[in-house]
C-alpha cells in the first residue's frame, strides 16, 4: 500500500517539490535505491502528478474547444441556406449589399496584394530559409536576444526582426543572424542590401532567394 | 500585457483572450507557412495554447523574452513539424496518440517504461475520486501550491487540516487503484 505511509509521503512530497536539504536528498536517494516499497511510493506519486497534469490540461483543452465552437458559430463564413420562408422583394437592399460586398472585396484584394508585395516569396518557400534548429533542447542554448530575433524572423515579422538581427551581427558576430538579415532585406524588396550580405563568401553554402 | 501573471491569476479568462487574439493569425500562418490543413491547424493552435499554460503552471516559463505571440508561434511550429514527421511515417491520424498524452510523455521525468499506462491509470483514478479530493491533489501535485494557499483557496481551517485531508485523499486513491484499476486490468 504505497500511498498510506505518511512519513514516506511527507519526505517524498518535499523531495518532489525541491524543498529538501542536501542531507535529505542524499537520504531519499539512498532509500530509493535500497527500499522497494519507498521507491514504489515515489513512482506512484510521480504518476499521480502526471495524471493530475493530464486531467488539468484536458480540462483546458475542452475549454478551448468550447471557445472554438463559439467562434465557429459567430464567425462562420458558410453560406446560410434560405429556409423557404416568404421572400421580400427589396431591390434597393440587394444593390446596397452588392456595393458593400464590392468595397469589402476590393479592400481585401488590396491587402492581399500588399502582403504579397512585402513578402516577395510564398510562406512555404520561406521555410527553406530557416536554418537554426528550433528543437526545444537547442532553443535553450540560444541567448534571449537570439530567441526573440529568430522568432520574429520565423513568423516573418521583419520590421521587428531587422534591428535585433543587426545587433546580433554587430555585437556577437552571429552568422545566422546576419544571413537572416539578408533574407529579411530580400523579402522587403531591398535587393541591394540583401545582395551585399548574401553574396559574401561566408554564405556560399547557404540557400539564396536569387 | 503581463500574460504570465494574467494566466496565473485568472487562467480561464486569460486563455480565452489569448485564444481570441491569436487564433486567426496563427491559423493563417500554419496554413500558409507550415502547409497544414485547417483542421490540423486548429488542433495545433489549441495544443500550443495548452502547452503555454502548462509551461507557466509548471514554472518552466517565468519570463517571456519576446512577446507571447512569438512564443506561441514557436510552439506551433514545433508541433506542426512533429505532425509532418508523423504523416511522413504514414501513420493514420486515428492511430495518433492523444496529443496531450504524447506531450506529457515526452516531457515527463518519469522513466518511460509503461508511462502511458501509468499516466492513464492515475488519470482514471482521479476521475473516480472526484472532488474535493481531485482538486486538492491537483493543486498540490500539479500546481505545486503550498498547503497554506490550498487551505485558503478550498476553505479548510488551516494548512494542517488541508494536509490531513490530503492524506485521506491519497488513501482513497490507493483504494481506487486496488479496487478498480488493478482489478479491471486483471480482468482485461
Amino acid at each position: 500500500m504505497p500511498l498510506d505511509k505518511k512519513a514516506s509521503i511527507d519526505i517524498l512530497d518535499r523531495y518532489l517539490q525541491g524543498l529538501c536539504t542536501d542531507q535529505e536528498i542524499q537520504s531519499v536517494e539512498s532509500r530509493l535505491s535500497s527500499d522497494q516499497e519507498f521507491k514504489a511510493t515515489y513512482e506512484q506519486l510521480l504518476s499521480l502528478s502526471e495524471g493530475a497534469r493530464l486531467d488539468n490540461l484536458n480540462a483546458k483543452m475542452h475549454l478551448l474547444k468550447d471557445y472554438e465552437s463559439a467562434l465557429g458559430h459567430s464567425t462562420s463564413d458558410e453560406t446560410i441556406q434560405p429556409s423557404g420562408g416568404k421572400v421580400v422583394k427589396m431591390r434597393w437592399l440587394r444593390s446596397a449589399v452588392a456595393a458593400c460586398a464590392a468595397i469589402v472585396l476590393s479592400v481585401f484584394a488590396w491587402q492581399l496584394i500588399g502582403d504579397n508585395e512585402e513578402s516577395r516569396m510564398s510562406m512555404a518557400e520561406f521555410q527553406n530559409y530557416i536554418v537554426h534548429d528550433i528543437e526545444r533542447s537547442n532553443e535553450k542554448q540560444l541567448s534571449d536576444l537570439q530567441q526573440v530575433a529568430y522568432n520574429n524572423y520565423v513568423i516573418q515579422d521583419f520590421d521587428d526582426a531587422i534591428p535585433k538581427l543587426k545587433q546580433l551581427w554587430e555585437d556577437e558576430h552571429d552568422t545566422i543572424a546576419y544571413y537572416y538579415l539578408g533574407i529579411c532585406y530580400w523579402c522587403q524588396g531591398e535587393e541591394t542590401e540583401a545582395h551585399e550580405i548574401l553574396d559574401q563568401e561566408q554564405f556560399e553554402e547557404f540557400k539564396k532567394p536569387f | 500585457m503581463d500574460w504570465i501573471n494574467y494566466i496565473k491569476t485568472n487562467e480561464n479568462k486569460a486563455l480565452n483572450e489569448i485564444y481570441t487574439e491569436f487564433r486567426a493569425p496563427c491559423l493563417n500562418w500554419l496554413k500558409s507557412s507550415m502547409n497544414v490543413d485547417r483542421e490540423d491547424a486548429v488542433e495545433i493552435f489549441q495544443l500550443s495554447v495548452v502547452i503555454l499554460y502548462d509551461n507557466i503552471q509548471k514554472g518552466k516559463l517565468t519570463q517571456l523574452t519576446g512577446d507571447v505571440k512569438s512564443y506561441l508561434f514557436s510552439i506551433a511550429r514545433n508541433k506542426s513539424r512533429e505532425l509532418h514527421r508523423r504523416y511522413q511515417k504514414e501513420i493514420r491520424k486515428d492511430e495518433f496518440l492523444n496529443p496531450l498524452v504524447s506531450y506529457i510523455k515526452e516531457e515527463s521525468v518519469i522513466q518511460k517504461e509503461n508511462l502511458e499506462e501509468r499516466i492513464d491509470n492515475s488519470y482514471k483514478a482521479l476521475q473516480i475520486l472526484g472532488d474535493p479530493c481531485k482538486t486538492l491533489l491537483q493543486l498540490f501535485y500539479y500546481k505545486q501550491m503550498k498547503m497554506d494557499d490550498i487551505s485558503q483557496l478550498m476553505g479548510y481551517k488551516n494548512a494542517a487540516t488541508a494536509k490531513n485531508q490530503k492524506y485521506k485523499c491519497l488513501k482513497r486513491l490507493q483504494s481506487i487503484y486496488t479496487d478498480h484499476i488493478i482489478k479491471n486490468d486483471a480482468i482485461g
